[in-house]
């Protein structure tokens, strides 16, 4: 049932708001926000990835001219904290002080040097010296399941452990003829944001006001009035202009800290994180270990399958427990299946701490659950196309595990659609190559959600207003991340006022003005939530807009009719005045603004879906991967701003390509990273990056604003196992570690002795 | 701590006089992409920096009798741009062509490829092939020449004395029936440091015979190294899809002599498959590694 | 700190002369950023590997942390805020926004930067060399497609 969507606005690819300010420079990210008196802070982190700080030296840092002050684990408050949190009311480990006295991974926070220059504050930070004594490191995962003696932490090195499912899958695999089993290992990846991680406190009398590039402002304030212990109305975060995140700058890792150093010495400050912090130092993607088992009867149903994920969590906790459950969740939402567990366990290793980064474990649990299919597929000599069909779920699909409706659910779809415009039965059927250079083909699905309805609260109020001149202002916690978010509020807006986008401005994120929202920028709620109550309350304003209309123009409310910046009564169609003066109007006849608030609490949470076909061409001599095609189908349900759809496939897949064939913070048995930038940390780059042939399937989903669902994750998810897949299929390997880097590639075909 | 010095020479004549004060906490600049991350990194703390990039003498790539000079100050794009170099000398214009990216290839030097010692240096192992010498200049005003080979030491030695800085490369003219070629393997197809680099210069006669050939292989230990073993299956043989195959086979083994048990020998006795081959294609064209040319 | 040791800078910037003093370890990003408020270029790396940073001297692309500030001297530099010219946006400028080539911003400028010096060098270039003259431009964002198809928008028209 497919809507015809007429919208003036909507589906239409406007121009981003600040893409003038971008294109000429002007736009001030606060790595470029200078204010009078602002000092400069720059952070030291472990060398080491496991040890008791015996002692630090300070002094030659303190000597040097221009240092203001020194902070570490003796001058700073001993208060536990958790920055995952985003909400009062949450519990949760809470495991991380400002500065640690004991570190646990090659990162972990030690000091931080405020001076009047950051170049100062550069060599000041190098000037510190750190004893350690050095304790035994846990780097594997594995490893950490079963040890006992070193504990990372007191509560042990187990961090969360969940198992969930129905059916009996014991049964089935015991009794099942085909079955297939496969361990596969996905990266810690590093966000690669081109902008590093930064933040600005000023204090002023005992209110600190923190500009930040990040995801949840009331996140950053609660953790920033949490770990400082100061009232939340002390503190203000306004959300500033941000040069990427990809939840990377999700957490307040640094915000805290910065606070604090703007508390302690009075004055402005501004603290910088360089590339190598910012790979080490803050958040990565979860690294997971998982196997798998999938059983299938010979024609290709799924009778059940089992899947048992260990969970890297780094050095401390975050958000261990919730990557989990997400994990999990998104397991029982992809394919008809009557007997499933998933068991998870995330453990504490001496490594980088893991966060959230785009996918939130769906790109993991695909990597690892869309590999072990097409190894099914080809056990049973069937078409990896064919058998998805078969067992993928169908639209309005319920969640076996009693999770929110499935909704509109069009992956089989995406699947079927991707697969005639990739040509995938004629590239499936091609004989294999046999010289040096191999070309192969894969695919694989994904899911994701659109929002934490059904796990945590999902709510966020907007205001609206219109002025005496026509112009609306939308007020709410968004976060612009670079995606467009801004925009497409615009859009929502302008859609039900018929207004154009130049009178429409949508505020971002301050926590002083704006009214609460649950969640920020996270689960890909932003369109489908926040783009539903702006939605709403834009509806909200229009009803009460006619309401006082129709009173001023002598008519029926139903007459009432807004177009174009006009309101007039439909059957007195020359009479029209433009919507600022009659707000004027209004004002004047019944003092009353035209202005609005609502809660907006979200209704569902339908699986977003998307499929991803990939072509390569495997060097077999030096294992290098020449992506050739790429065909991304999203389940979009309806795209607000066309091109930023485009946009997000784009970046989606080049972040995923990058798990695929790349990207890997490499650490060695003792927990040194050797990953220390893009020199070694390899993001793909514009000679290596294939384009992106993206279908959209616009089949309206339910609640969501006109219809659409989300794209900025799910658009990550499906392409590593998809590249995999055909990598696989090119060489006739199994290779199921990710990245499959040149090397793993070789040693993979040595050992098939292809 | 830092009290950083710096000197800007004008000429050769100032160049001299700065290298005879310098001492062994002095650097030379040439085009920066190596020295300035290493200071930024702190791996380097030059109390003086000599900043060649206002020697205006070091900036000429010249054709002499029987030789060309490339200054020491010639970028990276300028000597893979020049048509000479491209059509002569073509293992090196294909070498230069392939470091870092469009930015760094407009900033950085052969000398400063060759002064920052990297085992994969992409521009020594042409150099090395072609016989090209250094032109050397010192603080007491002496020009000498000293061949790449002897100036290289290995990874992570100086390749200079303090007072002592490259003036020109010089590279001796190939004969007519010379040809050569580079090509490297990275982690990826552009922007990558070698995990394998080589340069093959060959002469071949009328008979189509390879009469002389020299094979220069990097990133495979301290420094560059020439392979005898390479050359000796070359010789006397003509191109194609078997001669291919035997050269493969010896670089296979070359590899295994060279890094033995290192954990990046399986990969790299693997991969130098695939250089071999380019190589030829390279040298020989793309039919000859389907038949004799 | 460095006090007594300053030297002295001359050069053009987006076609005004300045003439500064600076520290011998300024970086060329420092002193854009920090004494001439050019804050459009950015660092991303500090190593020459990002390309945030891209400026023009003397007409070709680089990166101006690698670059030690007093080798620009009497060299001729430009930066995205020196793209406008009379409160017109460059060509390249229009079609970045036209073609959605934007998405975060802080790539942007370098990648102008590096487009800009391409087109100056070579006003027709080929897909190939569009990619080379941007293969150290990093994007998280967008995956280079629009980008390229910017400068490919430019050339056509």
């Amino acid at each position: 049932m497919m809507t015809e969507g007429n919208y003036k606005y909507i589906g239409k690819s406007v121009p981003r708001h600040d893409a003038i300010e971008k294109a000429t420079g002007k736009i001030k990210y606060v790595g470029d926000m200078k204010v009078n008196g602002m000092l400069y802070a720059r952070l030291v982190l472990s060398h080491v990835a496991h040890g008791k700080i015996k002692s630090i030296d300070i002094s030659k840092a303190k000597d040097l001219p221009g240092v203001v002050d020194i902070f570490t684990y003796d001058n700073s408050p001993k208060i536990l904290y958790n920055a995952h949190k985003w909400m009062s009311g949450m519990d949760e480990v809470l495991d991380q002080y400002l500065f640690t006295d004991k570190v646990r991974f090659y990162g972990d926070r030690v000091a931080a040097v405020v001076a009047t220059n950051d170049k100062i504050a550069k060599m000041a930070a190098d000037l510190i010296e750190v004893e350690y004594e050095v304790l035994p490191a846990i780097i594997d995962p594995e490893t950490s399941l079963i040890e006992d003696s070193i504990k990372i932490h007191e509560r042990g090195n187990i961090a969360f452990s969940k198992t969930m499912g129905y059916g009996d899958v014991d049964k089935v695999f015991d009794k099942a003829s085909y079955i297939f089993e496969d361990k596969i290992i996905t990266p810690k990846q590093h966000h690669a944001a081109m902008e590093t991680h930064v933040a600005l406190a000023i204090p002023s009398g005992d209110m600190i006001t923190i500009y930040t590039p990040c995801q949840v402002v009331f996140q950053v304030q609660l953790i920033v009035s949490e770990a400082l212990n100061i009232p939340l109305s002390k503190v203000r975060v306004i959300k500033a202009p941000m040069g990427g995140s990809f939840g990377g700058k999700g957490q307040p890792i640094i915000e805290p800290v910065c606070a604090f150093l703007a508390k302690e010495t009075g004055r402005p400050v501004r603290l910088t994180l360089d590339r190598t912090q910012s790979i080490i130092g803050t958040r990565t993607r979860h690294k997971t270990i998982g196997t798998v088992k999938t059983a299938v009867d010979k024609k290709g149903k799924i009778l059940g399958r089992d899947l048992d994920i260990v969970i890297d969590s780094g050095a401390y906790h975050t958000n261990a427990s919730a990557i989990a459950m997400a994990m999990g969740k998104k397991f029982f939402r992809m394919y008809k299946m009557d007997n499933v567990r998933y068991s998870a366990t995330s453990v504490y290793t001496n490594t980088p701490v893991g966060g959230a980064c785009r996918g939130y474990g769906s790109p993991q649990l695909h990597a690892i659950t869309e590999l072990n299919l097409d190894n099914v597929a080809r056990g049973i000599n069937m078409d990896p196309v064919e058998f998805r069909l078969k067992n993928l779920v169908h639209p309005f699909d319920k969640d076996p595990m009693g999770g929110p409706d499935l909704g509109n659910g069009q992956i089989i779809e995406c699947v079927k659609r991707g697969a005639e415009a990739f040509g995938w039965k004629e590239k499936w059927k091609r004989p294999k190559d046999s010289g040096r250079y191999r070309k192969g083909v894969g695919m694989a699905c994904g899911t994701h959600g659109n929002g934490y309805y059904g796990a945590y609260p999902d709510f966020i109020t907007m205001d609206i207003k219109m002025n005496s001149n026509g112009e609306v202002i939308l007020n709410s916690a968004i976060h612009d991340m670079g995606c467009g978010t801004v925009t497409i509020m615009q859009q929502i807006v302008a859609e039900v006022l018929d207004l154009e986008l130049s009178k429409i401005t949508v505020l971002e994120g301050d926590t002083l003005s704006s009214p609460y929202d649950s969640a920020g920028t996270q689960a890909s709620r932003v369109t489908y939530v926040c783009g539903g109550a702006a939605k709403k309350i834009s509806e909200i304003l229009k009803d009460k807009f006619a309401k006082y209309s129709s009173k001023i123009l002598n008519c029926y409310e139903e007459d009432i009719v807004m177009e174009g910046g006009y309101i007039y009564n439909k059957n007195k169609p020359d009479k029209k005045v433009g919507y600022g003066d009659m707000v004027s109007n209004i004002y004047h006849q019944y003092s009353m603004d035209m202005s609005a608030s609502y809660t907006y609490s979200s209704p569902a949470n339908p699986g977003v879906y998307a499929a991803n076909f990939v072509e390569v061409e495997v060097d077999t001599y030096t294992g290098l991967v020449n992506v050739l095609d790429i065909v991304a189908v999203h389940d979009i349900g309806r795209a607000i701003n066309r091109d930023f759809v485009y946009g997000q496939v784009q970046g989606g897949i080049h972040l995923g390509l990058g798990m695929a064939i790349s990207e890997n913070i490499e650490l060695d048995e003792n927990g040194r990273i050797s990953t220390l930038n893009f020199s070694n940390y390899h993001v793909i780059n514009a000679p290596s990056m294939p384009d992106v042939r993206i279908i959209l399937i616009e089949e309206e989903d339910e609640f969501g604003p006109f219809g659409a669902k989300s794209v900025g994750e799910i658009s990550a998810v499906a392409i590593a196992p998809a590249t995999l897949n055909a990598i696989n299929n090119a060489i006739g390997t199994n290779i199921s570690q990710y990245p499959a880097t040149p090397e793993r590639i070789v040693e993979a075909l040595v050992k098939t002795k292809k | 701590m830092q009290m950083m010095k710096i000197e800007t020479p004008n000429n050769l004549d100032e160049l001299i006089n700065c290298l005879k004060n310098a001492d062994s906490s002095s650097c030379l600049l040439g085009g920066g992409t190596d020295l300035i991350i290493n200071i930024n990194n702190k791996k380097l703390y030059p109390n003086t920096i000599i900043d060649l990039s206002g020697v205006n003498e070091l900036k000429e790539i010249k054709k002499n009798g029987s030789s060309i000079s490339i200054g020491a100050g010639v970028t990276l794009t300028e000597v893979c741009e020049n048509s000479f170099v491209k059509e002569k000398f073509p293992a090196l214009a294909q070498a230069t062509s392939q470091v870092g990216s469009t930015q760094i290839r407009n900033r950085a030097t052969i000398a400063g490829n060759i002064g920052n010692s990297s085992p994969c240096a992409d521009t020594v192992v042409p150099l090395m092939a072609l016989n090209a010498k250094l032109k050397m200049l010192n603080g007491n005003g002496e020009y000498y020449h000293i061949p790449v080979d002897k100036a290289i030491k290995g990874s992570g030695k100086k390749n200079l004395k303090p007072n002592e800085a490259i003036i020109e490369i010089v590279i001796p003219y190939l004969k007519d029936t010379c040809s050569s070629a580079f090509y490297k393997i990275g982690s990826r197809k552009a922007v990558t440091i070698s995990k394998l680099n080589g340069a093959v210069v060959v002469d071949i006669n009328l008979n189509n015979t390879i009469v002389n050939a020299k094979v220069f292989l990097g990133s495979l230990g301290p420094k560059a190294f020439r392979s005898i073993m390479a050359e000796k299956v070359l010789m006397n043989k003509k191109p194609n899809k078997e001669l291919l195959s035997e050269f493969q086979n010896i670089l296979m083994k070359q590899v295994d002599e060279a890094i033995p048990g290192r954990g990046s020998q399986l990969y790299k006795r693997h991969a130098i498959k695939g250089m071999c081959e380019e190589l030829f294609i390279r040298l020989f064209g793309e039919s000859c590694i389907r038949g004799e040319i | 700190m460095e006090g007594g040791n300053q030297v002295e800078l001359n050069m053009i910037v987006n076609g005004k002369k300045h003439n500064i003093d600076i520290n011998p370890s300024d970086r060329l990003l420092d002193v854009l950023r920090d004494q001439l408020g050019l804050t459009s270029v950015k660092e991303g790396c500090g190593e020459g590997e990002c390309g945030a940073c891209t400026v023009i001297m003397n007409g070709d692309a680089v990166n101006s942390c690698t670059v030690l500030a007093i080798q620009a001297r009497n060299k001729e530099i430009i930066t995205t805020e020196g793209l406008e010219k009379n409160g017109e946006l460059d060509e390249l400028q229009k079609s970045f926004i036209r073609n959605g080539a934007i998405q975060c911003g802080f790539c942007t400028p370098g990648m102008l930067m590096s487009c800009k010096a391409l087109l100056m060098k070579n006003p027709y270039p080929k897909e190939e060399e569009i990619r080379r003259a941007i293969e150290g431009n990093l994007c998280r964002c967008t995956g280079y497609t629009n980008i390229v198809k910017a400068v490919k928008d430019v050339v056509i028209r």
